[in-house]
């Protein structure tokens, strides 16, 4: 029938929805549907030449027209809405500055963002494998068009935590003794049971080091 | 005028000041842009002031703490700097990282509502004066909002349309009974807190009024307070 | 979208917990302290046992190093959070005045200064706990007054408001649909609560 194939493609969209990977890009279904667009729309040029059938044929005619283009919109519209949200997914991803999978350049990964709910059903995975051609060019492009957007506002992270900041200072204890630790707000030393206020990031690896307890 | 009046005077002063509680601080407009562009189905004027306001201040005390950093390193073996002192950097920073924080709620959530709308503000936005001050967008997002666009269709051509047979390949197509062009729901149910004691009465349709009291707070059609919402008396929560 | 779906037209509890650290409180300082000139407010210059208002976030912060105590803002007390359940009680068809950010006010203030509070923490608790239970029950039954055009919630605080939020737009979404499907043959049906207060 036609529309079941874009049925197909809607039904993978919805189910990529809620995901937080890009699953494989459906090629061949949109091929596919590209295919039967074509063929309704040679059976639409074939309907609007048949202009001398008599009346009652006519009818027919026009009916089956209508018919036959409302079908092709349907597809094309089905064809935008799978490509709409594979790319929203991209651009997603791209918002959180960090690498794809895949790419052979990777510096930056992290995932502990994946961890608060209210990136739930947010992209935090990207495999570039399963992207098309088409689809990766986007991604570039898009990366390039968000660094050209957030340069204008050079003090602000835009890919930063959209969770409200809370502890950027924080009381710790020292656990056990160990050297002198410098930071822009001047240096302490690790004397055991001593307690010292810092900024969280800057003794972050102190604590999973096992040198401080966060209080 | 005796003291009695003046005392009056004052009191009438205080208590009006009271009553129409209007953002005092920049935190408190920031506050209010932001859930406002986060509860409104649509994209609220951009608030040019405000952010050249904040952005300022915001590079102002970044130098301030670099400075300060630097004075305490230089002066750290004479003691100069003062727990205290450093006390108070540490707020500094805080305070900046929750200004940055509401500015990015604030820019995130405009680019989320001009994503899903592009073509919609595309057309709303094409005869606006571009040296105006009251622009829907921000140049930014105007620029943001073109090139997305342009790589959104370069990429649907890649993938389809441009196999598609030739009637079929506009984007912003409103033919075949359905338009492509996705606009903002005005409609939408929204909650709404009135915060001036001038009364505000606004119509239900079908000789159904609703007054909104100061302090009181409402569910209703979007559409229906969108002008006190512009004008700052209501807000959005 | 750039931003994350559950971050649309909605808030979460933590950023209304932000937001209520905005609010100012009194505190006392134990020391002095220079002013301090900051984006969105500014901390007067401060003197010890000298009382001076300050955004919530850095009473806590100061609190935390010593450097002050709070002052508990006057509703936060058994007597007046008693009284107030009983004005609950009493009234079936309102809410109780209790300042906008009751709920996070409380609980901040529990965690970080409980020792500057009047009254013993748990009885605290489990008033506030209370007061959050009997309102909760009747902003419930308010929703069955919900109608397609608008329902008034008075003296709700954000965090309130917000839990009903989904619930209350989905079936005011929903009616929406009914009334716009529905002929308006009789414009005497569309009866609203706009005036019942509850």
């Amino acid at each position: 029938m036609y529309g079941d194939l874009a049925n197909k493609l809607i039904l993978d969209a919805k189910r990529t929805t809620n995901l937080s990977a890009l699953p494989l890009y459906q090629g061949d279904l949109v091929k596919d549907i590209i295919k039967e667009i074509q063929d309704l729309n040679k059976d639409a040029e074939f309907l609007e030449e048949q202009t001398d059938d008599g009346d009652e044929q006519l009818k027919i005619n026009q009916c089956q027209l209508f018919v036959t283009h409302l079908s092709m919109r349907r597809n094309k519209r089905c064809l935008l809405a799978y490509e709409r949200l594979r790319a929203e997914k991209v651009a997603e991803f791209a918002w959180l500055n960090i690498d794809p999978i895949g790419d052979p350049n990777a510096t930056k990964s992290h995932t502990t963002i994946a961890d608060n709910y209210i990136y739930s059903n947010y992209t935090t995975q990207l495999s570039l494998d399963n992207l098309n051609h088409a689809e990766e060019e986007y991604f570039k492009a898009y990366q390039d068009l968000m660094l050209e957007y957030k340069s204008a506002f050079a003090d602000i992270d835009l890919s930063g935590d959209l969770e409200p900041p809370t502890n950027i200072f924080i009381d710790v204890r020292v656990l056990k003794d160990g050297g002198e630790v410098q930071t822009e707000y001047g240096s302490f030393n690790l004397i055991k049971d001593s307690q010292f206020y810092v900024r969280k990031s800057d003794v972050e690896r102190l604590i999973q080091q096992g040198y401080l307890e966060e209080l | 005028m005796d003291i009695d009046d003046i005392l009056q005077e004052f009191e009438t002063a205080t208590s009006r000041k009271e009553t129409k509680k209007t953002p005092t601080t920049l935190y408190d407009e920031l506050v209010v842009a932001m859930v406002n562009e986060r509860m409104a189905p649509e994209l609220l004027p951009f608030k040019h002031e405000l952010l050249q306001k904040v952005l300022a201040q915001i590079s102002n005390q970044q130098q301030f703490l670099l400075d300060s950093h630097e004075y305490g390193d230089v002066n750290a073996e004479s003691g100069v700097v003062t727990g205290d002192f450093k006390l108070q950097l540490m707020i500094i920073e805080t305070d900046i990282e929750r200004i940055n924080y509401l500015i990015r709620l604030y820019l995130r959530t405009r680019l989320s509502k001009i994503d899903k709308f592009t073509i919609f503000y595309i057309n709303e936005t094409a005869d606006e004066d571009p040296d105006s001050k009251d622009r829907l967008l921000s140049s930014q997002e105007q620029k943001y909002m073109h090139q997305h666009f342009k790589i959104l269709t370069r990429l649907y051509n890649n993938c389809f349309l441009k196999r598609l047979p030739h009637t079929l390949t506009l984007l912003d197509d409103t033919s075949g009974g359905q338009s492509m062009i996705v606009e903002p729901d005005l409609n939408q149910p929204v909650f709404v807190k009135s915060i001036t004691d001038k009364p505000i009465t606004i119509s239900l349709g079908e000789d159904d009024e609703l007054d909104l009291v100061n302090d009181g707070i409402y569910v209703v059609k979007y559409k229906l307070v969108r002008d006190y919402i512009s004008i700052g008396d209501v807000v959005m929560i | 979208m750039s931003l994350p779906s559950h971050l649309q037209n909605n808030l979460t509890p933590s950023e209304i917990n932000f937001m209520a650290e905005n609010e100012l409180i009194t505190i006392l300082p134990r020391y002095s302290m220079n002013k301090i000139e900051l984006i969105g407010t500014k901390v007067p210059a401060l003197r010890a046992m000298r009382r001076e208002e300050i955004p919530l976030w850095i009473a806590v912060v100061l609190k935390s190093q010593d450097k002050c105590s709070i002052v508990p803002p006057s509703w936060l007390n058994l007597t007046y959070l008693k009284e107030k359940y009983d004005e609950e009680i009493r009234k079936p068809l309102r809410f109780s005045d209790l300042p906008p950010n009751w709920l996070e006010v409380s609980k901040i203030l529990l965690a970080k200064a409980s020792d500057d509070l009047a009254d013993p923490t748990h009885q605290l608790r489990s008033i506030l706990q209370d007061l959050r239970e009997i309102r909760l029950v009747k902003s419930r039954k308010g929703l069955r007054e919900l109608n397609e055009s608008n329902i008034q919630l008075n003296g709700l605080s954000l965090l309130e408001i917000n839990e009903l939020r989904p619930f209350v737009l989905t079936v005011m979404n929903k009616l929406r649909l009914l009334h716009d499907t529905i002929a308006k043959k009789d414009s005497g049906d569309a009866d609203n609560v706009s005036d019942d207060e509850y």
